[in-house]
């Protein structure tokens, strides 16, 4: 009975960790685009300064995770977050118009995947 | 390097902590929902070590899920036994007073070559001479024959047994095994004199002896090293 009673803790412990680790997804995700929002805006108003101030918050938020990402999300998908970071902030720092809103739009992209990834639906079930 | 060292031991003990506390039973002896474990667990370890962009939480996770949903179902099927005919099935009986029960044949999917093979197997060529055949849960074929040809037993022959009890370890490899002697209620001086009995100098010298309850020993002297 012992075992049985330990599994069942064991089992709902792992169910806890999981829901803890959405929220957390959630939470790192949300803030992370709140900084985005805030640069983007900047950015289309032409303040440049405060848009790379914002992207490199949004990035150290990122990199401060580094320790629950690496642990709990799948590699391959925290590279192609890593990888948008970075292209934002070279067509930031080039002040590149253009290309600006596919940089934002690609990371928002990651993210969300990387969100929706962690929440339990038929389309991340199956 | 260090990581996948790492890694590897990391799944390493956790299998075999798995492994260990889901029990001791043999592959051959595994009910299908254990089976499907076991080769589920052992693929599901080797993907995070494969691959080092798998998080190692990945590969672990399951496998305290798999380990958690095993041992609760082995415990509840112990206590309810609809749940457990529901995970493990019932035993069939594939022959009745010696005849071929058809529907349970084909309801377990097996043919009558495959029946006689293993027939065969436990030395029984004749269907007649079997009363039940059952086919048990862990894929198993349990004979039971008529009573007249079932082998006939001292205890029928009224013919006196002598049992020796369990057969301890005393000497492994050269290493005498102290607990197992005084399990026996016995100690080193009787080992001494047991193997002087024997025509053996030391116990280093002994390979394997084993000691029954009724303190008859049996024992096998080490090869001499090439």
């Amino acid at each position: 009975m012992k075992r049985e009673i330990g599994a069942a803790g064991l089992l709902l412990l792992l169910i806890l960790v999981a829901l803890w680790s959405i929220g957390r997804t959630d939470f790192l995700t949300g803030q992370i685009g709140l900084n985005l929002d805030r640069s983007e805006r900047a950015a289309r108003q032409g303040d440049y300064p405060l848009a790379q101030k914002a992207a490199e918050n949004a990035l150290s938020l990122w990199r401060s995770a580094r320790g629950f990402t690496a642990v709990f999300l799948r590699h391959p998908d925290l590279d192609g977050v890593a990888d948008a970071f970075y292209d934002l902030q070279e067509r930031l720092q080039q002040r590149d118009r253009s290309a600006l809103d596919a940089a934002y739009a690609r990371l928002r992209y990651h993210l969300e995947t990387l969100d929706w990834m962690e929440h339990l639906s038929p389309g991340t079930l199956f | 390097m260090a990581i996948v060292i790492a890694r590897t031991l990391t799944v390493y003990f956790a299998l075999l902590l798995t492994m260990r506390l889901m029990g001791k039973r043999q592959l051959g002896e595994m009910e299908l929902s254990e089976f499907v474990v076991a080769a589920l667990i052992a693929d599901l370890a080797a993907h995070p070590l494969q691959d080092m962009g798998i998080p190692l939480l990945n590969g672990l996770v399951p496998i305290a899920v798999l380990f958690c949903c095993e041992v609760l179902i082995a415990g509840l099927s112990m206590r309810f036994i609809r749940l457990r005919s529901f995970f493990f099935g019932k035993p069939s009986l594939l022959i009745v007073k010696g005849t071929i029960n058809q529907t349970e044949m084909r309801r377990n999917r097996f043919t009558p070559d495959e029946l006689l093979q293993e027939l065969r197997s436990q030395g029984v060529t004749d269907i007649a001479s079997i009363e039940y055949a059952i086919l048990e849960t862990d894929g198993k074929l349990n004979l039971i024959l008529f009573p007249a040809e079932r082998p006939v037993t001292s205890a029928q022959l009224q013919l006196p047994t002598q049992d020796g009890g369990y057969p301890h370890i005393v000497v492994s490899d050269g290493r005498v095994l102290k607990a197992n002697l005084e399990h026996l209620g016995l100690d080193l001086p009787w080992l001494r004199e047991e193997l002087k009995r024997q025509g053996v100098e030391k116990a280093e010298d002994i390979y394997l002896m084993t000691v029954d309850e009724s303190r008859h020993s049996y024992l096998t002297r080490k090869e001499a090293s090439a």
